[in-house]
């Protein structure tokens, strides 16, 4: 009997989402929803593909960010090299036409077969003064070239001329070689686009983007946000694995959430150089080291992910934490896994739903209509084929997620099988407000002419 | 003595005689284990089969596939110290001074070019040229740096550069002190592959 | 070719960037760790204090305040330091055959840098008394023991009666406190030698009992092209950077992975050694390594150096160096023309390691300052310092070995480390630096993993191949007379590898390969480098019958366990 790979046999996957999970008194791992996919039939039936763009080979591509204007319809894929080939940079994917979807536009480090490690790992695009600029995070070791590189920014106001497009700064960081392994783009209520980036060391970097663009990258890293001295491995660590930082309306302040040694953390960074403690999440069962950890809109709920196999994505409830009567939050209130066998990896939050790269489990969807019990709403299998033998066995598939606000578009990076777009039904779109929740997302308003408040998002 | 290992010596440059390029059949005197044997080297060049370099340092080179013909080529670097009445030879700035001999193995002969072997720095910002590969896809060469790459290319019949290679890299290696990384992002503080997938 | 150094700026975010000095500091400022001590004055459970760290290496998780299994030990912890008399420099005693030395083994106070301690001396000097002899000669050394461990004089290098070679239990019982030793050395060989204890080296000999014998050819070596000899004996001292010496272990060795690595830099046992020279003049330097474990790379500024001789006489030809790479128990005999006035340093040029970095980086210690006078020396020797001579006596006699050069060894010994009870940080971090062992430690990049091992948890080992018998499991016996081909081979695939200065007692030797390369210009020695990775052989002429050692010459691999005894027998079967 062939079993399913995203609907395991019940009560195995009931027993260990709790072992894994250990939410014994929340609800169990949920991956409800629809029938087994399978070759003929890889998706469930209210998700399109819209289009599929191989870009290479196998393990060749990491994440994937997509411009969010309807008149600029690029998609950025990083290109990195986890298997025996690939390149080391990060394509340009033009959806004018989204059927046909073309690359238009490769950046690739010089001298690339020298590079050590994988090369181009996440991606962020953001809008200064009238331009656009992409920035690619890229990973080299120490015993190749530019083992102290972090990023490129590259200028691309002028897709879909791809000859227009010109390199503008290389952001370095000598001090902990090794690269950025995660990038967050956010535009602050100060006014400022900043770069948040890992590092091989203690904390987040913050750099000022404007600074950058200026040619005054020598003086661009502005800020530092620690992880708490407390932290278990604290202090030489690489401190953060991923963040996202996100507005706060209740309070009208700027929150970074980092996911990294020990668990998940919350900061007030509405002053860059002074980051304030507010949340931390440790001690959660099976977490030693925070992933990707996002919030709700109005950033009470948090999904918290770890890249380890058989862990699920657990959902937490910051409340008691947002109104002072604990500082640390350590027990989720539900958890959702596509296949206990597997992993999920990135995920985009558009309440109530979550858009997720699952890795082996490809695109996978799910509610958190009800926090305490996510429920699968939609799913499609971008990689069909094992588990790697050569790599880590998980590490395979669908790699990056993102979501453009304004016609729903999903795209989705698949290590192995590259660029795909969807649309599932009853999605067209999002915005908080239909939802009774702020409009916030990892997509940023660049063009907003003031800088949102408590009010302007209550209206 | 010496006879025996004038016979021994014969009978290892008759196993490297090189294969014409037109032949099909993989060569069976490929062994990436034993030692490059050279001929002419610039300086300690392995005259005897004697020579057993540290296998430790030994510097795998891998093929790019970017040239035609040339992915199943397998080679190693190795190295030695460079001559000297110490234990252990030194250049001035006590940088290591090594004699790298490199060996090339299913290797066609290009239709044109050769294919000459580089020492660079890993910043790629100096270059050493090593020398062009012998028909038995040999060549020895001193290297003064303690990190660095190895890169063979196919160079343009002609253009002798001695600043830089000009033509495809078909295979490169990084040596052994490549894979010593910032520990913050391996050992006790992290688990993570230092150098397992660059190439 | 032309090359670009590109040295950026080290450091954690937020924190000071790691010092990378690229030439020669002033001797007032050579402590590497300089503004690196983040324990200084920090009290350690039992007296402890830390060697002073890198501030961008973090601590060790479950290590903060973390002291060695072992008894923090100095000499002021026993004495009072005003109770000794203030130690001189060493003095030159010339011996004629059968002359006798008296050879007190006393603590003395010495200063350095500034200030006082309480250490050893030999006759109350430092380094001991440098005795000269003619080759032949035997002269009486009697020794008398007034420090609180047991000791023994070892002559290093020379093959003399195994009853007077110094080593307690296999040539001699130990000096117990208060006891005396009389050694009758007789020097068969010329060269420059050097005397140490064969108790305790990483304890004894670290706190300054080292001197050096010279032993001259019978014609007094006049001929030779230099205006005079100086000593350069290289040492190094575990300090925190307020100046407070870093204890012993008492009952065991600590940095027992590595050997004690050095903060302060000391020739002829100063931390601001100067010799003076006229413009042109050509001294003969004899150098001697006599640290624990720390190598040197020395060069002498940009002037040129000539390679003369080493352990147990002279090279077959005269050489051109950049530097001269010395290790522990290692000498070097070479001539330096100072041609121009001016000051000129003597230092230890390295590439180091930052293994947290996992970065080289250039560094220089000052060892020694020269100050060359403008006035011209006379005679003016610069024709003949340009002159590399072949030594056709040395030529001649190493002749009669080479027949044996190119044959398969007779034995084959491979060093190993085994470790037991170490904290799981340090063999978690010790792992992951191993994923690159570099030929030759040059710095402790780690000196608190380093000192937190003892020589309880780490046994270092020579295995005998053949036999499988490692350390004193191993028996060999040869006859006098017998030419023996020993290939050592430094295991580069064990935990935390490190090069190995192979000392063998009572004989004379030859590296006639390294790596499977024929070395091309020989002479005789009695300690040579086996780098990780590396073989080296070894030809032994058996030449001197008694019970003898072989051994790692890193004082702390000696103690823990790196060593084991053969036996010559005479013809007469003695």
């Amino acid at each position: 009997m062939m079993r399913s790979r995203n609907r395991p046999a019940p009560r195995l996957s009931f027993a260990l989402a709790l072992l894994f999970a250990g939410v014994w008194s929340a609800a169990p791992a949920e991956s409800q929803g629809y029938p087994a996919w399978t070759p003929t039939a890889p998706g469930s039936p209210n998700i399109e593909v819209v289009s599929h763009l191989p870009l290479g080979p196998r393990l060749g591509v990491a994440d994937i960010e997509l411009e969010q204007e309807m008149s600029r319809p690029y998609a950025y894929v990083a290109r990195m090299q986890y298997g025996d080939d690939g390149p080391k940079g990060m394509d340009i994917v033009d959806l004018s036409d989204e059927s046909n979807p073309e690359v238009i536009y490769r950046w690739r480090i010089e001298n690339q077969e020298l590079h050590q490690r994988t090369g181009g790992m996440d991606v962020k695009y953001f809008k200064l003064d009238g331009r656009y600029y992409v920035v690619q995070s890229l990973q080299f070791g120490q015993g190749g070239p530019n083992s102290d590189m972090g990023a490129v920014v590259l200028d691309v106001t002028g897709l879909p001329d791809a000859s227009t497009v010109r390199e503008v700064a290389r952001i370095r960081a000598p001090e902990t070689p090794g690269g950025f392994h995660n990038i967050f783009i956010y535009r602050h209520s100060n006014g400022g686009v900043y770069l948040f980036t890992t590092v091989s060391g203690p904390g987040a970097n913050v750099y000022d983007m404007g600074r950058v663009v200026s040619g005054d990258v020598e003086n661009a890293l502005v800020a530092n946000i620690p992880v708490p001295e407390s932290a278990e491995g604290a202090g030489g660590a690489r401190g953060y694995h991923d963040f996202y930082v996100a507005w706060h309306p209740d309070t009208g302040t700027d929150r970074f959430y980092g996911g990294g040694t020990g668990g998940y953390y919350v900061y007030d960074v509405t002053n860059l150089q002074e980051p304030q403690i507010l949340v931390t999440l440790t001690g959660i069962n099976g977490v030693r080291y925070g992933h990707t950890f996002t919030p709700s809109p109005d950033g009470r709920y948090v999904v918290a992910e770890t890249e380890y196999q058989y862990a699920p994505l657990r959902i937490f409830d910051l409340q008691p934490a947002l109104d002072g009567q604990v500082t640390n939050v350590s027990r989720p209130i539900s958890a959702w896994t596509a296949d206990w066998q597997n992993l999920v990896h990135n995920h985009e939050i558009r309440w109530p739903y979550v858009f997720v790269s699952g890795y082996l489990d490809g695109l996978q969807i799910f509610t958190l209509m009800d926090p305490a019990k996510p429920i699968t709403v939609a799913y499609y299998q971008t990689y069909i084929g094992s588990p790697n033998v050569d790599r880590t066995p998980q590490f395979q598939g669908a790699f990056g997620v993102d979501v453009r606000n304004a016609d729903g578009l999903i795209v989705i990076s698949d290590m192995s099988t590259g660029f795909w777009a969807f649309r599932m039904e009853g999605f067209q779109g999002w915005d908080g407000t239909n939802w009774g929740m702020p409009n916030v997302s990892s997509a940023q308003d660049w063009d907003a002419a003031e800088m949102p408040g408590p009010v302007r998002w209550r209206e | 003595m010496g006879l025996h290992l004038a016979l021994v010596a014969a009978a290892f440059l008759a196993a490297w005689t090189p294969v014409p390029a037109a032949d099909p059949a993989p060569s069976p005197r490929v062994d990436v284990g034993v030692i490059g044997w050279s001929q002419g080297a610039d300086d300690g060049a392995l005259c005897s089969p004697a020579v057993d370099p540290p296998e430790y340092y030994a510097i795998p080179l891998v093929p790019t596939r970017q040239v035609m013909g040339t992915g199943q080529a397998v080679g190693v670097a190795h190295t030695t110290f460079g001559s000297s009445p110490f234990g252990v030879t030194l250049a001035a700035d006590g940088s290591y001074r090594l004699t790298l001999h490199i060996r090339v193995d299913h290797l066609p002969s290009p239709p044109q070019g050769r294919f000459v072997a580089w020492a660079t720095t890993p910043s790629v910002e100096e270059v050493v040229r090593v020398g062009t590969l012998d028909g038995a896809g040999a060549v020895s060469g001193p290297v003064e740096w303690n990190k660095f790459l190895v890169v063979i290319t196919l160079e343009p019949d002609g253009e002798e550069g001695e600043t830089g290679w000009r033509g495809p890299i078909v295979l490169r290696g990084m040596s052994r002190s490549g894979m010593m990384h910032t520990m913050a992002g391996h050992g006790p503080f992290e688990q993570q592959e230092c150098a397992a997938f660059g190439y | 070719m032309r090359r670009i150094r590109v040295l950026r700026a080290a450091g954690l975010f937020g924190l000071l960037a790691l010092a990378a000095p690229s030439g020669a500091l002033p001797l007032a400022a050579q402590d590497p760790h300089a503004g690196h001590d983040m324990h200084a004055g920090h009290a350690l459970s039992g007296g402890w204090l830390m060697p002073p760290m890198d501030p961008n290496m973090p601590m060790l998780p479950g290590l903060d305040g973390a002291v060695p299994p072992a008894t923090a030990w100095l000499p002021h912890f026993d004495l009072d330091l005003s109770d000794f008399p203030l130690a001189e420099p060493s003095r030159a005693v010339t011996l004629a055959h059968g002359d006798t030395l008296e050879l007190l083994v006393s603590p003395v106070r010495r200063t350095i840098r500034g200030r006082e301690y309480l250490m050893y001396g030999y006759n109350n000097q430092y380094p001991g008394p440098f005795i000269r002899a003619e080759r032949g000669s035997t002269v009486v050394i009697r020794v008398r023991n007034e420090i609180r461990f047991p000791t023994t004089v070892h002559w290093h290098g020379i093959r003399l009666d195994s009853r007077f070679d110094g080593v307690p239990g296999l040539s001699q019982p130990p000096i117990e406190p208060g006891e005396s030793f009389t050694y009758e050395v007789h020097v068969p060989d010329a060269g420059m030698f050097w005397y140490h204890p064969h108790v305790r080296e990483d304890i004894q000999q670290d706190l300054g009992l080292y001197g050096n014998l010279l032993v001259i050819p019978a014609d007094g070596g006049e001929g030779e092209p230099v205006h005079r000899e100086e000593l350069l004996a290289l040492d190094d001292l575990l300090m925190t950077e307020a100046g407070d010496l870093i204890p012993y272990g008492l009952e065991t060795p600590v940095n027992a992975l590595m050997g004690r690595y050095g903060t302060v830099m000391l020739a002829n046992g100063v931390a601001d050694h100067r010799i003076e020279a006229d413009r042109g003049e050509v001294i003969r330097f004899h150098l001697t390594n006599v640290a624990n474990a720390r190598p040197f790379n020395v060069r002498f500024g940009e002037e040129r150096i000539k390679l003369i001789g080493t352990d147990v006489g002279a090279y077959e030809r005269e050489s051109w160096v950049s530097s001269v790479p010395i290790s522990p128990a290692e000498r070097y005999t070479v001539d330096v023309r100072f041609s121009q006035a001016g000051t000129v340093a003597i230092t230890n040029t390295i590439q180091a390691v930052d293994h947290f970095r996992g970065v080289f980086y250039p560094h220089v210690d000052t060892l020694a300052i020269v100050t060359v006078r403008e006035a011209p020396a006379t005679p003016d020797r610069a024709g003949a310092f340009e002159e590399l001579r072949v030594r056709d006596d040395v030529v001649r006699e190493i002749d009669a070995y080479r027949e044996h050069f190119d044959r398969e060894p007779d034995h084959r010994i491979t060093t190993l480390l085994r470790v037991n009870d170490l904290p799981s940080a340090i063999v978690l971090s010790m792992e992951a630096d191993t994923f690159y062992v570099q030929p030759i430690e040059w710095n402790d990049s780690m000196p608190m993993m380093n000192w937190l091992s003892s020589g309880t948890q780490v046994t270092w080992i020579l295995e005998d191949e053949g036999t499988g018998e490692r350390n004193e499991g191993i028996h060999w016996s040869f006859r006098q007379g017998d030419v023996v081909k020993i290939r050592v081979f430094n295991e580069p695939r064990g935990f935390h590898p490190m090069q190995h200065p192979i000392h063998i007692h009572g004989q004379r030797f030859l590296v006639v390969a390294r790596d499977g390369i024929p070395q091309e210009n020989l002479a005789w020695k009695d300690t040579a480098v086996v780098p990780v990775g590396s073989t080296m052989d070894l030809l032994v002429e058996m030449s001197n019958p008694g019970d003898w050692m072989m051994h790692c010459h890193i004082a702390e691999h000696l103690s823990a366990g790196m060593h084991f005894h053969f036996r010559v027998e005479g013809r007469e079967g003695r």
